[in-house]
């Protein structure tokens, strides 16, 4: 039942999580654009106070990071989930070209990261920082008095990173807990975030790898550039003239699992790379990494899993979640007031 | 120095003249009505605030700009005549004629419009267009008292003017931005509702109304101008744009915000733009301010290029009274909205002796201005008057002679010296065309996607002054780097798109991504999004030397204000098809004019003077720049610019356009460029920069090396 | 495979082909059709649609497809407007595109 009441939090009200596994990076000084450039895997085009979402790969385009770049004034902040702080730090500094006059500050360090999802997340925290955050537009942040708040997430809910030096992050914490009460807050783990992320595809790094999977079949093309050098760049060229699978979302009302051999037929087409049971769905969902010939909504596959058990499973549209998110609006809204609002299912079923 | 409004006029939805408004407000109707003039099949908005005696399906047949033409002389009549002109022995050519006005999409340029308007009035000084849409004629009304302080006129009538379209209605339609309903700023539900009509002020001196015995119903006591540098039609969400522009006019009025006791809002009624401009209040007047604040739009309709003017108005007429304008239709407040929106039926008895109106409009140009009952002693006589020496720190340019600006002068080889007689022999460089260039090249980190050319031109001229001028380009947002731009058209290839669009699928389905793009101002705005600059933004047409025009606008408010340290200003065409003129040119130069010299080794050059007077009238344009440049007329040893007839005839004269392509609005500006190479290379120490016979305004600009007045 | 879902895969790819030109030609999108991949987000990230696109988009649906958004739940309308596949799944259920193949098959659990 915890894991249903964290989903139902970040799906409904809202949750706050803590940043196990992310860390934050500065690049600064006059070579700071060209490092960022450098690494940045897609033409790099942003104002001061954007971000931008991208990965970095492998020589083999696998990603290694998914890594949010952020214009901070000439700097760059760097919000990485993947690789430990000290990987990340020895990807960059073997990235940034020689000679770069750039200083790379492992920012994490002395300061913490806190997450808040949901569709009320822009309410509580304008009540507990300031109400600035209301007008932040999506991929953008601010620097407030003592913290610095990023709107980015992959909940498909409004979703805030707050970056706050450790010795102020317990009392904001507290704070949180305190004032979001109010809201229904209540805190989520990495389960109830994974499977938020996979019913929003969205790509999650801790689960979503296989030495097959480069962002050509992950559907992240739009994170990288066929016209620019980096790491993975060959690799990925080189992929992209004879690739054959896809990873898509599919649901089956029988349990699946992480590692199922997905069949159309008798034939194997395919491997599960994560699955849930998504409570909003009462179903599962399952990524399945899948033959591209198959890999349409709409088309019927089976999940065999090593003990014998099968499901029958069929490719959905993503996202698979009608998120309350997109129709909550900042000047109507308020979660006090949800009950006498009208917003579609969860589930959003097209007439036939 | 503060203006005198002594005369005002007014056309809209509530009817024709400033009494008509008054007693609609007073009474508590409104304007808005369904729409009769022209079809609204296929969009479900079908109301507006539309001109009473113009609202017949048989009306329908008329041109949009002369219904703007009429809509305008009339405002302008009833304000001269309110002023006790008549007779009053005023010279023609010291009157000055600017109009606001936002959709450029009318079968003649916007500049025409006004020369048309100046014509039929019979004024011959400068005749200006101001056209950063919703913007437009609060911008309008500043740029009349800088021209006071100028001394380019002794009146000013100064405004704005707009109509609705069929156009119009289909692209706010399309946009998401109209409201089924009456709109209802600050509450519920949201969105806009379009209106049309015209509002102009006679401006003066309060020296020239007193000597004239005339009465002022205001002052105009000070404005101000920013820009979102955010998004072709989504306001800045934290309003600091806004605010920017807020405290410009503040500062420009040497007053400070608890004087300020009514602000007319801009209140679109739009879920972006209402709480946008809500926190830009809050910001510059404290979160928990009261301050009584309304949107007459409730009341009129967004009468777009006109809504500030007649905003204006609006205010004037209830200050006179004490009262405040009331917001119609403000039934459930929305969340975090104002403290006190003035909801009700009847305006509210309020003692003010200050009041605020502010207008946001696409493309991201913010303007405000500052309005006082008269009496109120002006608190500082520096204010709108610090005379700073103003620099040339950089130039730039996109035109036939391709993004080396050094290669300017060999390009125009052919057209040095002295070579006169308008239209130049032979054909252009390049066929007058911009070679194909790569902004994301040039500008490194500069997003090139979606624009159309205007906008490439613009941003790849501008981005290369700065960086010449040192400034670079960056990515943070410059708040005290404004941008003017003289254009008198909008781009050629989105208004093709516009009607590719039109005719592929009908009206109500037309590219909303076009449609934004036909005002003026679209380039500029998306430019200053793309450069991250902050600071005044506008758009001014005069046709024939839009160009200078902008560089003396841009140089005026550098001299006299305190919120930029850098203007980029310069001129735009974009190739259209359909020319009259064979050796058509297109392009866009920029110089950046900073207020403290730039720290370079080369020489410096300084904008010395300058001056501004109506069409066909140089010598009182070169005359004033003379005055103010304080230099004998002997030492100007080069004319650039085309046409230039009536001044300096023996003196040599260069005309880039000669051998880049004629243009109305990048011309002037490539002179402007060629002139700062010259004097760069050493081959002379000052020369004059001057716009042709053609435009609705001449300017005159003296640059030179030398660092001191005299 | 059977022949149905054959139909039905054909019928998405149309409507997909026509989906990315309709970003590359009217909403400008930079980037190649085959980069453009079906379950990614229109809006925000991914694709990186904007408002004035939405309306652009909203257009080209009923130019297109003849789908008004009066006619459906401006609900269904919003909520349809996610992926590339979330929008054929619109226009195959709403749409005049002339296929003939069973509606609703993909949504038949």
């Amino acid at each position: 039942m915890t894991l249903e009441n964290e989903v139902r939090a970040i799906r409904q009200a809202v949750a706050l999580s803590g940043a196990q596994g992310r860390s934050v990076f500065r690049l600064s000084g006059a070579g700071a654009n060209a490092a960022a450039d450098k690494l940045c895997p897609r033409e790099l085009f942003l104002r001061d106070g954007q971000m931008l979402h991208t990965l970095l790969l492998n020589e083999r385009a696998n990603p290694l990071a998914d890594v949010y770049l952020c214009a901070d004034g000439e700097d760059y902040l760097l919000l990485s989930e993947g690789p430990t702080a000290s990987e990340l730090h020895g990807l960059i500094r073997d990235r940034v070209p020689a000679g770069a006059k750039t200083e790379i500050t492992d920012v994490t360090a002395d300061h913490d990261l806190l997450s808040l999802n949901g569709p009320y997340a822009w309410e509580l925290l304008s009540e507990v920082i300031s109400p600035e955050v209301i007008g932040l537009p999506y991929l953008g942040f601010y620097h407030g008095d003592g913290f610095t708040c990023f709107r980015a997430g992959k909940s498909g809910e409004f979703s805030f990173d707050l970056l706050l030096p450790k010795a102020k992050a317990a009392a904001m914490r507290g704070r949180i807990v305190e004032m979001g009460s109010a809201f229904g807050l209540i805190e989520a783990g990495d389960e109830a975030l994974d499977l938020c992320a996979l019913e929003n595809f969205f790509f999650n790094i801790r689960h979503d790898t296989d030495p097959e999977a480069t962002p050509l079949e992950l559907q992240l093309q739009w994170r990288i550039s066929y016209r620019k050098e980096y790491v993975g760049a060959e690799a990925l060229r080189q992929r992209r003239k004879h690739w054959s699978k896809r990873a898509v979302l599919i649901a089956s009302p029988d349990p699946m699992h992480k590692g199922d051999k997905v069949f159309g037929g008798n034939t194997g087409i395919g491997s599960l790379l994560y699955a849930a049971r998504s409570p909003d769905r009462g179903e599962w969902l399952g990524l399945a990494l899948m033959e591209l010939d198959h890999a349409h909504p709409g088309v019927l596959v089976e999940c065999a899993s090593p003990g014998g058990a099968s499901a029958r499973a069929r490719v959905l549209s993503a996202p698979a979640i009608n998120n309350r998110s997109l129709y909550v609006d900042p000047q109507r809204h308020a979660y006090a007031t949800r009950g006498e609002d009208k917003f579609p299912p969860l589930v959003m079923v097209l007439p036939k | 120095m503060r203006a005198a409004m002594t005369g005002l006029g007014s056309v809209c939805s509530l009817g024709r003249g400033t009494q008509a408004l008054w007693e609609g407000i007073g009474s508590g109707r409104d304007g808005i009505v369904p729409i009769r003039r022209f079809s609204t099949a296929g969009i479900k908005v079908k109301i507006a605030g539309v001109v009473p005696d113009r609202n017949e399906e048989s009306q329908g047949g008329i041109p949009s700009w002369e219904l703007a033409v009429e809509y305008a002389i009339d405002a302008c009549r009833e304000a001269w005549g309110m002023a006790g002109l008549d007779g009053a022995g005023i010279a023609p050519e010291r009157i000055a004629l600017i109009v606001g006005t936002s959709l450029g999409d009318h079968d003649i340029p916007l500049y025409q419009l006004t020369e048309s308007i100046a014509a039929r009035l019979g004024i011959r000084g400068p005749a200006i267009t101001i056209s950063t849409a919703c913007s437009s004629s609060t911008n309008a009304l500043g740029l009349g008292l800088d021209l006071l302080r100028m001394g380019a006129a002794d009146v000013v009538l100064a405004g704005g003017t707009d109509v609705l379209t069929p156009i119009m209605l289909s692209g706010f339609n399309a946009l998401g931005v109209l409201s089924a309903g009456k709109c209802a700023p600050f509450s519920q539900p949201s969105g806009t509702t379009l209106g049309e009509g015209a509002g102009f002020a006679v401006l003066e001196t309060e020296a020239h109304a007193l000597r004239r015995s005339a009465r002022s119903y205001a002052t105009l006591a000070g404005y101000g101008l920013s820009a979102d540098a955010f998004h072709e039609t989504s306001p800045e969400p934290t309003g600091s744009g806004v605010a920017r522009a807020i405290s410009g006019a503040l500062a420009d009025a040497g007053l400070s915000a608890d004087r300020i006791g009514y602000i007319n809002a801009h209140g679109t009624g739009t879920v972006a733009n209402d709480p946008a401009e809500w926190r830009a209040l809050q910001t510059v007047f404290g979160g928990d301010t009261s301050i009584p604040l309304s949107s007459t739009k409730s009341i009129i309709g967004h009468a777009q290029g006109a809504a500030g003017s007649l905003e204006t108005i609006a205010t004037v007429l209830g200050m006179g009274r004490q009262m405040v304008p009331q917001t119609l239709n403000f039934t459930a407040p929305r969340r975090n909205g104002p403290a006190d929106p003035v909801a009700g039926s009847r305006p509210r008895p309020h003692a003010y002796r200050y009041a605020l109106c502010t207008n946001s409009a696409f493309g991201g140009a913010n303007a405000a201005v500052v309005l006082g009952t008269p009496g109120e002693a002006d608190p500082g006589s520096h204010a709108g008057y610090r005379n700073k020496q103003v620099y040339l720190a950089g130039i730039g340019g996109a035109a036939a002679h391709g993004l080396d600006i050094d290669t300017l002068l060999d390009a125009l080889e052919n057209g040095v010296p002295g070579v006169t007689g308008g239209f130049g022999v032979g054909a252009p460089l390049n066929g007058g065309r911009v070679p194909g260039f790569s902004l994301a090249e040039i500008l490194p980190g500069v997003d090139p996607r979606g624009q159309d050319p205007s906008a490439r031109f613009l941003t790849a001229a501008a981005g290369l002054a700065l960086i010449d001028a040192g400034l670079g380009v960056k990515r943070t947002r410059r708040d005290r780097i404004g941008l003017v731009m003289g254009v008198n058209r909008v781009s050629e290839e989105s208004r093709n798109d516009l009607q590719a669009s039109i005719s592929a699928n009908g009206l109500p389905l037309l590219s909303a991504t076009a449609f934004s793009r036909m005002v003026l101002n679209a380039p500029v705005g998306n430019c200053s999004k793309l450069l991250a600059l902050g600071g005044p933004l506008s758009t001014i047409s005069i046709g024939e030397g839009s160009g200078l025009a902008a560089l003396v606008y841009a140089a005026d408010l550098l001299r006299n204000r305190e919120d930029a340290d850098a203007m980029v200003a310069g001129g735009l065409d974009e190739a259209y098809a359909g020319s009259e003129y064979p050796r058509l040119g297109e392009g866009a130069f920029c110089a950046v004019l900073t207020a403290s010299p730039p720290q370079s080794e080369t020489p410096g050059i300084r904008a010395a003077g300058w001056g501004m007077a109506g069409p066909g009238r140089l010598a009182s344009a070169f005359s004033a720049a003379l005055a103010m440049a304080d230099i004998p007329e002997t030492a100007i040893e080069c004319v650039f610019g085309s046409r230039i007839s009536g001044i300096l005839e023996a003196v040599p004269r260069i005309e880039p356009e000669a051998a880049l392509g004629y243009g109305e609005a990048y011309a002037s500006a490539a002179a402007f460029a060629a002139a700062t190479l010259w004097l760069r290379q050493g081959k002379a120490e000052t020369v004059l920069v001057a716009s042709g016979a053609g435009g609705s305004a001449t300017c005159a600009m003296i640059l030179t090396r030398r660092m001191e007045n005299g | 495979m059977d022949n149905a879902t054959r139909g039905l895969i054909a019928a998405r790819e149309e409507v997909l082909a026509k989906l990315r030109l309709a970003l590359i030609e009217k909403m400008h999108v930079r980037r190649a059709a085959d980069e453009l991949d079906p379950d990614v987000a229109l809006f925000g990230s991914g694709i990186g649609l904007d408002s004035l696109d939405a309306v652009e988009l909203v257009v080209f649906l009923e130019s297109e497809f003849g789908l008004k958004a009066t006619d459906n739940d401006p609900m269904i309308m919003r909520g349809s407007m996610r992926t590339l596949n979330t929008l054929i799944d619109l226009v195959l259920a709403f749409g005049k595109t002339g296929f003939t193949y069973a509606k609703g098959a993909a949504h038949d659990a």
